[in-house]
Order: structure tokens, then sequence, then C-alpha cells
């Protein structure tokens, strides 16, 4: 098992993201996508961002219908100081970490994805209309 | 030939009411109009050509001189559709009618020119009635009606599917707070975005270069709708609706506006 690192500020996540969460008439993430209490993303540290896309192939998805954003660790913190950015290593992905924080929650719910959706850019960007 | 009409008072949608004495008595009951010391049957004869594409006026069921101020109140339609107006009827119109000899026009583009409102259909029996200046909220509102088609695990992340009267929920708020901002603040905003949200909810997102406001409606109508807005830096307001209070309307009007 990989032991559980602390992740520096000036490292960024990359988050994969379905192309039903994608307005993709401005191509951009709707906030749906930031749902997850437990926000699963890849620390760019043992992780690329193809890396990333490609773990889907793993639950028989089609990786060409995923993209990946990436999020400054620094911005999460600043941003929505209420989320806890944890590494969180599994066997086959030593990258894996969850951005953890109830965004379900009504009013923070909100503001988080919304927060989560303005720093979101794009490494693996979906196609433009 | 064209009716001088005055003062537009409420388009109305009524099914079977070309009979006058109904309409003497929807009068009564839906305006309170109910002292008529004139009345008028003149009816002339039906036509349905394209419905709502080029029907020609062909029935002026009644005329009413009201008491509530407005001199007449003129019954111009057909048997599914009757729009009211105050004013004066032509009295040109009328007499040729009672002569029998109808000049046809376009009521669809009279109707087009004078109408201020126009109606929606949404999920195959719900009509939505939308003043013309927001047809682009309209436009919006239709193109999202695929929400409601999305059941469970629709994205293949286990999100859940959506429920129809969740959706009707959020383009209420959407056309209330348009047609608010509209009527009292004379601006008309942009239309949102509308997504669909976590766990049966609905997403509403006005987003523009300076500002941006997220509204969620819930599936669970005993749940508040909450929102969050910020300008990109300081200014942020958060909270749950009816705090409208909270939001800075003035300030989100500006910008949104088109």
């Amino acid at each position: 098992m990989w032991p559980q690192e602390n992740i520096p500020i000036t490292h960024c996540l990359y988050k994969r993201i379905p192309k039903d969460h994608i307005d993709l008439s401005l191509s951009k993430p709707k906030p749906i996508a930031y749902k997850d209490e437990e926000l699963s993303c890849d620390w760019c540290e043992y992780s690329n961002a193809k890396q990333t896309r490609d773990r889907v192939i793993q639950y028989n998805r089609d990786p060409n219908s995923y993209f990946v954003v990436r999020m400054l660790v620094n911005d999460i913190k600043q941003k929505t100081p209420v989320l806890e950015v944890k590494h969180q290593p599994e066997p086959e992905n030593r990258s894996h970490t969850h951005v953890n924080g109830d965004k379900k929650k009504a009013i923070d719910g909100v503001e988080i994805r919304m927060k989560l959706r303005d720093m979101s850019h794009w490494v693996i960007p979906p196609p433009s209309v | 030939m064209e009716l001088k009409e005055k003062k537009y008072v409420y388009p109305k949608y009524i099914d079977r009411r070309d009979n006058p004495h109904a309409i003497k008595e929807y009068c009564k009951r839906g305006y309170g109009l109910d002292k008529f010391d004139y009345m008028r049957c003149a009816t002339v004869g039906n036509r349905y050509p394209d419905y709502f594409s080029s029907y020609k006026i062909m029935q002026v069921s009644a005329v009413f001189n009201s008491v509530k101020g407005s001199k007449h109140i003129g019954c111009l339609g057909n048997r599914s559709v009757l729009e009211w107006y105050s004013g004066e009827l032509n009295e040109e119109l009328l007499e040729e009618q009672k002569t029998g000899t109808i000049e046809e026009y376009n009521w669809f583009e009279y109707a087009s020119k004078n109408k201020s409102h126009f109606d929606l259909l949404v999920l195959s029996d719900n009509r939505i009635r939308i003043p013309l200046e927001l047809k682009k909220i309209g436009d919006v509102i239709k193109a999202s009606e695929y929400i409601v088609d999305l059941k469970d695990n629709w994205d293949d992340e286990g999100s859940k599917g959506y429920k129809s009267e969740t959706w009707l929920n959020a383009i209420n708020l959407i056309l209330t707070y348009s047609v608010w901002i509209k009527e009292n603040r004379f601006t008309i905003i942009s239309p949102p975005q509308i997504y669909e949200g976590p766990e049966g909810s609905i997403d509403i997102l006005w987003e523009s270069k300076k500002y941006r406001l997220l509204l969620n409606v819930p599936e669970d109508k005993n749940l508040p709708i909450s929102f969050y807005g910020d300008d990109f830096y300081k200014d942020s307001n958060k909270g749950t609706l009816p705090e409208y209070s909270k939001i800075k309307l003035a300030l989100i009007e500006s910008i949104l506006s088109v």
C-alpha cells in the first residue's frame, strides 16, 4: 500500500469529468460535476491528465467520453477553506486524492460547487461546439 | 381594416366560450364587470385555417360597455381562442359585419404586433404564459425539458433522475424572478443556464463576466431553494429563498440585463 502524503499547495489535482457533466455549448463543466462529498481527483505528483482520464477503462467505460480539468491545491484551500484535500492512495492508483466536504449541503454546497467549477481549467478539453 | 385598440387588458384563453352569455358570465366572474348597459352580439362565422399561423378573425362575439372605466371591451375569437381588449372596437368593422361584408385580415399579424405574451407548451400538457420580451428565457426553458427524461444513473456516475415537479418548480422560479425584475425594475434579464443538479435537484445558473448566481431547486419541496452569487472578487451573497433581500437585486439586474 502506498503511504499517505501531504500534498504541497503549489501542486495541482486532476479531475475527470464525464461528457454529461459538461455544458458543451459553453465548454464549461456543469456545477453537478463537483457534487460528490468525497470528490475523487488525482495528484499531479503521481499522475498526468491522460492517465486520469484512462482510468475509466477499468470500469468498462469509454475514456473518450471523459475530459479532465486541473485545480490548484492552493486555490482549493484559499477559496474553499471548508474543504479538505486528502491524499487517499489506492493500490492501483497512488495519486488518488479526495477533496472532502459536503457539496450537497444546502447553502454551502451551492457555493462550493460554484467555486470548484470556477477554479477548474481544462487540460483535456471537450471538443468545442 | 383594424381594431382601434387603446388599452390592452389581458389575453385569456377560453375554451368553448363563444356563446355570448358565457362570455358575459366570464366578464362578471373574471373581471368583476357586473353591470353591462350595452351588449351586442355579432357572430359572423368561424373559420379555422392554420391554428395560430394565419387564422382570420371571423367572429365578433360581443361588445360590452362596462362600468369599470374602460368604455368598451371587445371579444374576438373563435371557438378555442378568445382575446380580450379594452378600448373602442372599430365601429366600422361592426357595421360591415352587420351587413355581412366581412373583410378578412390576418389575425396572426395583428396579434403579433399587439400581443404581450406567448404560450409555451411544456411537458405535453403544461401551458406557460410568458411575456414576449422574455422569449429567450422561454427558449432556454424549452431546451432544458430533456432533464425530466433523465432516469437514475443517467450519467453512469450514479446520479439520481429528475421529477417533472422539480423541473416545473425551477422554471416557475426563473419566470417569477424574470417577470418581477421586468415589471419592477424595467429590465430584461439574460436567460440562465438550467442544469441537472445533485440528488434530483435542478441548478439554475446566471453568469456574466461580472457576476454569477447559482440557485439550486431541491427535489424535496420542503427544503429551501439555496443560492450563491458573487462578483468573482469580494462581493458575495448566499442563503436560501425567500430571503430575497440577501440577493443584491440592483447589482444583479444591472449585470444580467441585456
